[in-house]
C-alpha cells in the first residue's frame, strides 16, 4: 500500500479528515464501530487514491477532487414537488415499480412506495441500525471486505443512510431505489444498501441516481449484494448525476452456489465518475453478467472498474461494455479476472467497445486476466473506432439526415449492451434513456 | 429529369480520372440501360449520382429537376426522389429493419413537406410491397440485410425502393448473385414500379436482366465515356459481339 503520510493532504482529503474529528460523524451502532473506526484509520494512512496506485491508473482522485466536500448534514425536506418531479424523470418512471427515496442523502418515506409482498423487506438503514436485524448485522460491510478501498472506507465512515433490502422469494416487480441530489456547495452524499437474496429467490433491483442541473456534490454510494444459493439477481443502475457532480460507487456482488446474478450500469452524468465492481463466486455453477454503456460529451470522465474472482471451479462470468465518447471526453475500462488454481473449468469472457466519435476523446482500456487454473476458457477485448462511413453513407442514401443517421448507428452499438438486461421493460426504458440522452446530444452538436 | 453533361470524376485524393466526360439525358417514364465491361465508371457513375464523398467531380454538371444535383446533400437527393439499388448492400448490425425503413420513408415525407405516416398505415405498406416481392417476413424482423443471402439483400433493395417510391432510380449491377427465379421477382418488383412519371436507369453487364426489365435506351460506357446509343438491340448485339469492340477503341 501507497502511504501518503510524507504528501502534503489535497483540500478534499483534509475536509474529511477534519469531519472525522467533528460532530457530523455517525457513531455507533456498537456493532458497527470496529469498522467505522477500520475504515477511518484506513483512509488517514492511506489518503484519497492516485495515479501511482495501479487500480487508479486512468483516475486520480487526488488531483480531480480540486474542493473539499465535506459530509453534508441532514437537511429538513425541501421541496416535495421539485423531488417528484425528479423522480417522474427517472428513466424508469414509466414502469410499475415499489420505490424507496433517498433526497440527498436522506430516506423519505413520503416520497416512497414499499409495498412489495411478504417476501420482501426493505427497510430504511438509518431506522434499523440500532436494532438491526441479524440478517443486516451479518452481512453490512461483511460481504466482501476490502479495507484498501478509498471509496468504501469513506462509505463505511460516514454512512448512515440507504436501504436494506432482502428478497425471501420471487419479486412481483422491480423495486427502484433512487437516490436525488439538490443541495448546493461543495459536498458528500454517502448512502450504502444492502441487499440480501435468499436461497431460490430472485429479485429484481433498479438504481437511479438523479442529480438537479448546476449543484457540484459528491456521491459516495456502496451497494452490497448477497446472492444466495440458487438465486436469481436482475440489478440495473443508471447514473444521470448533475453534470459538475462526481460519482464513486462501488458494488459487490458474492454469489452462492448455483447463482445468476446480472448486473448493468447506464452512464451519462458527472463530471467524474467510478463505477467499481467486485464480484467473488462463492459457490460451484454459478453465472455472473456484468455489462453496461456510458455515454459522454464534454470533458466526462467515466471510469468502470471490475474485479470478479473465480475462487471455485465451474462458474461463468460475462462482461461487455460499450462506450460512446464525444468531445474531449474520457472513458476508462479496467476488468480484471482472477482464476485461483482450484477454479478449473471456468469459462470467463470480456469486451470493452468504445465509439469514438470526436478525435479528441479518449479510451483506456485495461484487461487483466490472471489464471492460474489450466483448464479454462478466458477471453478479452477492447475496440476502440469511429462510426463506420459505409453505414453512414447507406442510411444517408435512403434519405435520413445525418444526424439521426448517427443517432441510429450509435444506438445500435449501444444496444449491445442493453441486450444483455433481462427484462424487456427494463431493456425498452433504458433504450428511451439513450434515445434522450442522443436526441439532446444531435440537437446540441 | 436527369441531364448529365461532360462528367469527370476522380477518386478523391488520386489523380486517376474514372469518368472522362459522361454525357446523358434522362426523360420521366423512360427506362436507360448503361452496360460495359467491367472497369468502364459504371458504378462510379451510380455512387456519384447518388451523393457518394469518396468521388471528386472535377468538370462538368448533373441537373435534377432543375436542381444542380451535386449541390445537394446525399440524403437531399434521396428525399428529392433520387434511389440507388446498391450493387453490394450493406449490413448494419443493430439497426431493425423496420425502424430503418419507416426511419427512411418518414424522413423523406417530412423533407418534402408532407405529413409523416402512421405506424398502422406504415405496417401495412411494407406488409403488401413486402408480400409482392417474396420477402419473407422474418427478414423485416432482422437488422438491416444482417444475415440475408445475397439474393435476399437484392430483393431488400428492390423492397426499399417499392416503399419509398423513388422518381429517379438507379439499378447498380441488381442482377448480379441472383439465379433466374430471384431475377425474375425482381424484375417484376421493378417494372411495378413503371410509371410515365419515374425514370429508371439500369447498370448492367449482361443483357439477361433487359429481357425483363425491358430498356427504351441502351447506353454503352467504356473507359469513362458513353461510346455507343441505342435502342434495346444494342444489348443483344453487344451479347454477341461482346465489348471488345470499345474496349479497342477506348485503348
Amino acid at each position: 500500500m501507497q502511504m501518503n503520510s510524507a504528501v502534503e493532504k489535497t483540500p478534499a482529503e483534509a475536509a474529511y479528515l477534519v469531519a472525522f474529528d467533528g460532530d457530523g460523524l455517525p457513531s455507533g451502532p456498537a456493532w458497527l464501530d470496529s469498522q467505522r473506526s477500520a475504515a477511518r484509520a484506513a483512509f488517514v494512512a492511506s489518503g484519497l487514491p492516485h495515479r501511482r496506485i495501479e487500480e487508479w491508473k486512468y483516475t486520480d482522485l487526488r488531483n480531480q477532487l480540486a474542493a473539499g466536500y465535506p459530509p453534508l448534514g441532514e437537511a429538513p425536506l425541501a421541496d416535495v414537488a421539485r423531488f417528484q418531479e425528479m423522480i417522474a424523470a427517472s428513466p424508469f418512471a414509466g414502469l410499475d415499480t415499489a420505490r424507496a427515496v433517498f433526497a440527498d442523502g436522506v430516506f423519505r418515506p413520503e416520497l416512497s412506495n414499499l409495498a412489495l409482498g411478504d417476501d420482501v423487506d426493505i427497510l430504511s438503514l438509518a431506522e434499523c441500525l440500532d436494532e438491526a436485524p441479524d440478517w443486516v448485522t451479518s452481512n453490512l460491510g461483511q460481504v466482501m471486505s476490502r479495507p484498501d478501498n478509498a471509496i468504501a472506507a469513506l462509505n463505511m465512515a460516514f454512512a448512515r443512510h440507504g436501504a436494506a433490502v432482502r428478497v425471501r422469494g420471487r419479486q412481483e416487480k422491480p423495486l427502484e431505489l433512487i437516490f436525488l441530489h439538490t443541495a448546493s456547495g461543495h459536498h458528500t452524499v454517502t448512502n450504502r444498501n444492502l441487499i440480501v437474496v435468499e436461497e431460490g429467490a430472485h429479485a429484481h433491483i433498479l438504481e437511479s441516481h438523479l442529480g438537479a442541473s448546476g449543484q457540484e456534490y459528491l456521491a459516495n454510494i456502496v451497494t452490497e449484494i448477497s446472492v444466495g444459493k440458487s438465486a436469481v439477481l436482475d440489478h440495473v443502475k443508471v447514473q444521470m448525476e448533475a453534470d459538475g457532480a462526481v460519482h464513486l460507487s462501488d458494488v459487490n456482488i458474492w454469489l452462492g452456489e448455483n447463482a445468476n446474478a446480472n448486473s448493468f450500469v447506464a452512464s451519462t452524468g458527472a463530471s467524474v465518475s467510478r463505477n467499481q465492481v467486485f464480484a467473488e463466486f462463492g459457490g460451484e455453477h454459478t453465472n455472473l453478467n456484468l455489462s453496461g454503456a456510458c455515454m459522454l460529451a464534454g470533458s466526462q470522465h467515466c471510469d468502470t472498474t471490475l474485479e470478479v474472482d473465480h475462487a471455485v471451479p465451474h462458474c461463468t462470468s460475462r462482461e461487455l461494455f460499450k462506450l460512446v465518447l464525444d468531445d474531449t471526453s474520457r472513458g476508462i475500462f479496467q476488468g480484471k479476472v482472477s482464476v485461483r488454481p482450484n477454479a478449473q473449468k471456468t469459462d470467463g469472457k470480456q469486451m470493452a467497445q468504445a465509439l469514438l466519435l470526436a478525435e479528441t476523446a479518449e479510451f483506456d482500456a485495461k484487461p487483466e486476466l490472471e489464471i492460474f487454473a489450466d483448464d479454462v476458457v478466458c477471453g478479452h477485448g477492447a475496440t476502440a473506432g469511429d462510426l463506420d462511413e459505409e453505414h453512414l453513407y447507406y442510411l444517408r442514401a435512403r434519405g435520413i439526415p445525418k444526424r439521426e443517421a448517427m443517432a441510429l448507428l450509435i444506438a445500435a452499438f449501444i444496444g449491445e449492451a442493453f441486450d444483455e438486461v433481462t427484462s424487456d421493460d427494463v431493456r425498452e426504458a433504458l433504450a428511451g434513456f439513450a434515445g434522450a440522452w442522443l436526441d439532446q446530444h444531435t440537437e446540441r452538436g | 429529369m436527369l441531364d448529365i453533361k461532360n462528367l469527370h470524376v476522380k477518386i478523391a485524393d488520386e489523380d486517376t480520372e474514372i469518368l472522362k466526360g459522361v454525357n446523358l439525358t434522362v426523360n420521366p417514364g423512360e427506362v436507360h440501360a448503361i452496360m460495359g465491361p467491367n472497369g468502364s465508371g459504371k458504378s462510379t457513375l451510380s455512387y456519384v449520382l447518388s451523393g457518394k464523398e469518396d468521388y471528386e467531380v472535377t468538370e462538368g454538371s448533373v441537373t435534377y429537376d432543375g436542381a444542380d444535383l451535386l449541390d445537394m446533400e446525399i440524403e437531399e437527393r434521396a428525399s428529392a426522389g433520387l434511389f440507388l439499388a446498391f450493387q453490394y448492400p450493406i449490413e448494419i448490425p443493430g439497426v431493425p429493419t423496420m425502424t430503418f425503413l419507416r426511419t427512411a420513408l418518414n424522413a423523406q415525407r417530412k423533407a418534402r413537406g408532407e405529413e409523416e405516416l402512421t405506424t398502422p398505415a406504415f405496417m401495412k405498406l411494407v406488409k403488401e410491397k413486402a408480400q409482392q416481392l417474396k420477402v419473407r417476413p422474418e427478414m423485416l424482423k432482422r437488422p438491416v440485410n444482417v444475415g440475408f443471402s445475397g439474393g435476399e439483400k437484392k430483393r431488400a433493395e428492390i423492397l426499399q425502393m417499392a416503399v419509398l417510391e423513388p422518381k429517379l432510380c438507379v439499378l447498380d449491377e441488381t442482377d448480379s448473385g441472383l439465379d433466374i427465379d430471384a431475377l425474375r421477382v425482381v424484375a417484376e418488383g421493378v417494372n411495378a414500379l413503371r410509371s410515365p412519371d419515374r425514370a429508371m436507369i439500369v447498370i448492367t453487364h449482361y443483357q439477361r436482366l433487359l429481357e425483363y426489365i425491358v430498356p427504351d435506351v441502351v447506353h454503352v460506357l467504356s473507359n469513362g465515356r458513353v461510346v455507343k446509343t441505342g435502342g434495346k438491340e444494342l444489348a443483344l448485339e453487344l451479347e454477341a459481339n461482346g465489348y471488345a469492340e470499345f474496349e479497342t477503341e477506348a485503348a
